[in-house]
């Protein structure tokens, strides 16, 4: 009797169970792909922000719904500057005027025309304090826009439209990367009237955010999904595809298994790289890898105050001792390239003959000698956190080739705010870091780190008279390739001279692609964030 | 009994004001600020210094303490840093779904931890006690981010039974609710079984045993519920720790809930999305508390409120 009360229990509790799955239809793996004409993309998490004058990292979406006056875009194989909401432009030849005629006819997504009025208001925006925007330096070098963040002026003195469809800008100096600044995410172009309605709320309510792009924003479920739908009066002409629908997936096994599953359209090695290896050697997939090499490195950083950093024989003695191609075969599954310079191939102004640095360990240990360290030295590196495993990874194996040429590297890790802290006073000693291009120009790279305003706050502390004048003198001058000369001579100062920085590699960007996804073309700087514009779907 | 949880809700008060004092000066102390995070790699000082003015960080801990609790009075628990949202709206909008997969969870969680507690004590020492004991301990020792990953990998991904992930449909809960409630089961199962045990011994179970009453009235009837009392404590804390937010689960299954906005504030130094968190956190803990001691009551009659 007790034997079956058991069974009675035990056969309700499962019951129970089974109705639970029962619920449950469909088959197996794949069978849930969709037959619909919306492209879904996966997000590892929200972007903070869809106003592109507001983030500093977040700017898919930003990149599809709103248009630039011109655009970055890899033509014949190589980055170019394109016309975007602009149809022509003219350049003083001093290089301080640049005047803009706009497509006549563009459309926001509210209905609005695009005017010249627009471009100068988006300006504007940027530059005003009390809208609290994070890009201002995409527009600092236009004449009196410095003026309007400090509170001195109202309105930015350098933009002005000449007439409903032209726009001038004239600059404090001659900037050569001007046009590779508007090309950017930050010189999106806004609605006067939309934005001014929409205040606050732009960027973060899908029906206020509104621009001139392929794409609308139809809803948003913060740490769920973000959809996009095509905009059917787009200027080039509507998408083909219906919409995307970006996917906030921030598993990495969860995101593989989504892919496969057919529940997502794009698997983004980026967003999770510990899956790569299986689709590389996964025969079902071999073939529908796309991938593009970063316009961006993996770099470390000395602080050239920090001991025993200071002395330059040690740095460069840490630049023999690292065997970067074993890096590169192990942790990146050899997806990548080694490289000697900062400003990297698919960049403007890279130099292809930049002097080679090779793996020496027998020289690293004679130059530690010489600089009076024969019995080795400890020196240390400090990570965030949470730091991504490959840069976990990375300085693990760092350490370990360097304790084979008598040095000792200690890796501390402090949270991400205390590392912010750290640096900002100058107190990081070596930082690796993982720089992608914003904008097309060595300027990106080498004023960032080097120049005398910007230095101290990476804590590299190198104040080198003859970098800082060639930095300085690249940004103003107007003769193009006598200003990439001005670059490709203080890099080689900074890395080959002084060994201010150790470049690593740059690391192709892989993405795998289900059948139905065409004319998926990796970005020029193979970015995550690209335009979706000419993605098509076959089903 | 009103004045008892009135006076229980009074006394909420000094607490969340402490909770708060606390989570404001640790904020001061800990050294780096939230600008930093927002701008990541791309410094740039004058940006930095206009944000900090604007968002009052330059002004002491305890000037923001101040205006903080007054807004707080108001309604306005702030605007996140990370998001750009009032904290409010941002809470709102993921505790329904936390709700919805706690509640879910804790059905399967009761659903199988007290029947099998009650089962492995009536059947102490059998070959059914030690499988079911086996099956709670399993629930209870396998990391949770672990079982998720395995039922994914059959229910979703093996037999495409199930989505992966998302939360738009009632498939998209049964994956993280059984995860949660198989691993929170095993508690229960066997707290409800060691206090069967120690109940079955009594006196009153063999009165009503000799009294002639059938096992299963024993059982249901006097044992159950006078060896739920420090399951219902326990159940408490279960309820206040999944509305809190599962983050693991909501990470696996992307569940837009609590428990990763809450990740999310810590991890980007959002003050005012931390501090809404916690102290919505806080009070959803008290309330439960509360609850778990008024249910003692009919519980047992013995315990009065005075």
């Amino acid at each position: 009797m007790k034997k079956m009360k058991f069974a009675c229990l035990f056969a309700a509790l499962m019951l129970m169970c089974a109705s639970v799955l029962a619920s449950c239809t469909g088959g197996g793996p794949g069978n849930t792909a969709s037959a619909d004409n919306i492209l879904k993309m996966p997000f590892s998490e929200d972007p903070d922000t869809l106003d592109p004058q507001k983030t500093t990292e977040y700017y898919m979406v930003p990149l599809n719904i709103f248009d630039r006056l011109v655009e970055a875009e890899t033509v014949a194989g190589k980055p170019e500057i394109v016309l975007g909401l602009a149809e022509s432009y003219e350049v003083s030849e001093d290089g301080l005027v640049y005047t803009f005629k706009l497509r006549d006819g563009v459309k926001f997504h509210n209905g609005e025309t695009l005017t010249s009025d627009d471009v100068v208001y988006t300006v504007n925006r940027m530059m005003r304090p009390e809208n609290e925007t994070l890009n201002t330096d995409f527009f600092d070098m236009v004449k009196g826009a410095l003026a309007v963040y400090e509170g001195e002026a109202d309105e930015v003195e350098g933009v002005i439209a000449l007439d409903s469809l032209t726009v001038q800008f004239t600059l404090e100096y001659p900037f050569g990367a001007f046009l590779a600044n508007l090309a950017t995410p930050a010189g999106s172009i806004f609605n006067r009237k939309q934005c001014e309605a929409a205040g606050n709320d732009f960027g973060i309510e899908p029906s206020q955010t509104v621009g001139t792009g392929p794409f609308q924003v139809t809803d948003w479920q913060l740490n769920n999904k973000l959809s996009l739908t095509a905009f059917k009066d787009y200027w080039r002409g509507a998408a083909s595809i219906d919409g995307v629908e970006f996917i906030v997936l921030p598993d990495h096994e969860t995101q593989r298994m989504s892919f496969e599953n057919g529940e997502l359209d794009v698997f983004d090695a980026f967003y999770a790289p510990s899956q790569l290896p299986y689709f590389l050697e996964s025969s079902k997939w071999k073939g529908n890898i796309v991938s593009g090499l970063e316009a961006g490195l993996y770099f470390y950083l000395f602080n050239v105050e920090a001991e025993p950093y200071n002395i330059p024989g040690v740095r460069e003695a840490i630049a023999y001792a690292i065997d970067r191609q074993l890096i590169l075969d192990t942790l990146f599954n050899g997806e990548g390239k080694v490289v000697d310079c900062i400003v990297v191939e698919g960049v403007l102004g890279h130099n292809p003959g930049f002097p080679k640095m090779e793996y020496n360990p027998q020289k690293a240990k004679e130059l530690l000698a010489e600089a009076g360290f024969p019995d080795g030295l400890a020196c240390e590196i400090i990570i965030t956190n949470d730091a991504s495993s490959s840069e976990r990874d990375m300085n693990v194996a760092i350490q370990g080739m360097l304790k084979e040429v008598g040095i000792d590297l200690s890796i501390r890790a402090v949270d991400m705010a205390t590392y912010y802290d750290m640096r900002e006073k100058g107190q990081t000693p070596l930082e690796r870091m993982a720089w992608w291009v914003d904008y097309n120009d060595p300027d990106n790279f080498l004023y960032t780190f080097f120049s005398e305003k910007k230095s101290a706050h990476y804590s590299v502390n190198y104040f080198d008279p003859e970098v800082i004048s060639l930095l300085e003198a690249a940004r103003r001058e107007v003769d193009n390739d006598a200003r990439l000369k001005m670059y490709q001579d203080a890099e080689e100062i900074i890395v080959a001279r002084d060994h201010v920085a150790i470049p690593m590699f740059q690391v192709t960007h892989t993405f795998v692609l289900s059948d139905r996804v065409k004319n998926f073309k990796v970005s020029w700087n193979g970015w995550s964030d690209m335009p979706l514009y000419e993605i098509s779907i076959q089903n | 009994m009103l004045k008892y949880i009135v006076s229980r809700i009074l006394v909420m008060v000094p607490i969340l004001l402490g909770i708060v004092l606390a989570i404001f000066f640790l904020l001061n102390v800990l050294p780096g600020d939230p600008v930093s995070l927002m701008m990541k790699d791309k410094i740039k000082p004058d940006v930095i210094d206009n944000l900090r003015e604007r968002m009052r960080l330059n002004d002491p801990w305890y000037v923001r303490f101040a205006v903080y609790v007054a807004n707080a009075l108001k309604g306005d628990l702030g605007y996140s840093y990370r998001y750009h949202r009032e904290v409010k709206d941002l809470i709102m909008g993921a505790f329904p779904n936390t709700v919805k997969l706690a509640f879910a969870a804790l059905a399967i969680s009761w659903g199988i931890g007290i029947p099998t507690g009650i089962i492995a004590a009536v059947r102490k020492g059998k070959l059914s006690d030690s499988v079911l004991m086996t099956f709670s301990l399993a629930g209870v020792s396998m990391p949770i981010f672990w079982i998720g990953l395995l039922m994914q990998y059959i229910f979703a991904y093996k037999l495409g039974a199930l989505p992966t992930s998302g939360f738009s449909t009632l498939k998209h809960l049964i994956l993280p609710a059984f995860v949660l409630g198989w691993s929170s089961s095993g508690g229960i199962a066997r707290m409800v079984r060691a206090n069967m045990l120690e109940v079955m011994k009594h006196d009153y179970i063999r009165t009503a045993r000799s009294k002639g009453l059938g096992e299963t009235r024993v059982v249901f009837g006097h044992a159950l519920r006078n060896s739920m009392l420090p399951v219902v404590t326990m159940m408490a804390s279960q309820v206040s720790w999944l509305l809190s937010g599962a983050v693991v689960t909501e990470s696996i299954f992307a569940i837009p809930g609590l428990g990763r906005i809450s990740v999310d504030a810590i991890t980007n130094r959002d003050m005012p999305l931390l501090q809404g968190t916690v102290i919505f956190t806080t009070v959803l803990i008290m309330l439960s508390n509360l609850i778990a001691d008024i249910a003692y009551g009919f519980l047992d009659p013995r315990i009065r409120y005075q």
